[in-house]
Parts: structure tokens; sequence; C-alpha cells
């Protein structure tokens, strides 16, 4: 008698301990299936990101380097331009200097050959830029 | 050696003192040479410029009347260069 009592007893306490034991892997499998869940649903967004970093990157370093071959390229036709236009200054100038070089040379030789000829020449020149820069008179002076 | 006197070199001669050899100077320093030249006529245009164009409009004057008279004879220009009648 005394132990169907005692069987009556720990019985409930069996059964609410099951109780206890399922709600507790119910809870751990809900919340198992959440974390699951979340943590795709965090890999996912994670990825998404990587995917628009990954895009983003892209189209900067493409964009840097359109704009790094567009500047080479600007700067080389710059610099083809600026020795073309060297190149040419340098030929005139050295043109100008020999041909001065020559019309010197030509002035000293007629004059060593003909002195006479030459001071006159230079006398009248000068005579008549002098004539022409001469101070006028006014009326009363 | 004898040198080859033009006749701008005589005119020349004429202008300087006849002891300074101007020739051997040009010849040492062309380009002095003409230099002074040009600053020279410079100044003399400049400084008396109508005193020698007037001078050389009497010269153009008196040699056009002598050229005159010279081919039309004495009786037909006058003193003053132009015809009396």
């Amino acid at each position: 008698m005394a132990k169907q009592a005692a069987e009556d007893n720990v019985r409930p306490i069996e059964r609410a301990k099951e109780a206890v034991s399922e709600t507790v892997d119910k809870t751990r499998k809900a919340v198992n299936e959440k974390l699951g869940t979340a943590r795709e649903r965090f890999n996912e967004v994670a990825d998404q990101v990587g995917e628009k970093y990954q895009e983003v990157a892209a189209s900067a370093r493409r964009t840097t380097g359109e704009v790094r071959r567009r500047a080479e390229k600007a700067r080389e036709a710059a610099r083809e331009r600026y020795e073309v236009t060297s190149q040419h200054l340098r030929e005139g100038y050295s043109k100008v200097r020999d041909d001065v070089g020559t019309v010197v040379d030509d002035v000293i030789d007629y004059t060593r050959e003909n002195p006479g000829r030459a001071i006159l020449i230079a006398g009248a020149a000068g005579l008549i830029v002098g004539l022409l820069f001469r101070p006028r008179r006014r009326y009363g002076d | 050696m004898k040198e080859n006197v033009s006749k701008a070199d005589r005119i020349v001669d004429d202008l300087l003192p006849q002891d300074f050899d101007w020739r051997e100077l040009v010849r040492d320093y062309p380009l002095p040479g003409l230099l002074v030249a040009v600053v020279g006529g410079f100044l003399l245009g400049r400084r008396h410029g109508s005193e020698l164009l007037s001078a050389l409009q009497r010269f153009a004057d008196r040699e056009v009347t002598y050229n005159l008279r010279t081919l039309l004879g004495d009786d037909a220009v006058g003193d003053d260069g132009f015809d009396e009648n």
C-alpha cells in the first residue's frame, strides 16, 4: 500500500520531468532553427554586400584605369606637341642665326673690299634717318 | 703695294684729314667703322638736315640752270634760271 502510494507520487514528477525535457528540446530546436535562419540570412546579406563591394571596387578600378589611360594619353600628346614646337623654334632660331651671321659676314667682306663705298652708304643711311627724325621748327622760332 | 682707290674712297679722303688712315682702320674694324658712319650721318642729318637740304636744292638748281644754258644758249635762260620771255 505504501509502495503503491510512493509509485503514485513518483509518476507525476517523472511526467513533469519529461514535460520539461520535451519543452526544453522543443525550445532548443526552435532556437536552433531561428539561429540557422538568422545565420543564413546574415550570410546572404554578407554575400550581397560582398558582391556589391566587388562590383564597386571593379568599377572604381575600371574608372581609375580609364582616367589614368586618358591622362597618360593627354600627357603624351602634350609632350609630343611640345617637342614639335620646340623643334620648330630651335630650327627657326638656328636658321635666323645662320642668316644673320651670313649677312654680317657679307657686310664685313664688302666693307673690307670697298671701305669708302661702305662708309658712304652707311653715312647716307644714317643721314636719311636723321633727316626723317630731325626736330621740326615751329612757326615763329 | 698699289691700292685701288675708287671714287668713293676719294670722296671720303676729301672729307677726312689727310694723315688719318681711315682705310686701314675700317678694314681692321669694319662693323665699328660702319656704326660710326651711321651715327655720324644720323647726327648730321638731325642737326643740320635743313641746311643740307637747302644746299642740295641750290646745287640742283644751279646744275639744272647750267645744263639748260648749255643746251639752249645763254639768251634763252635768265639769271634766275627761268625764261625771261
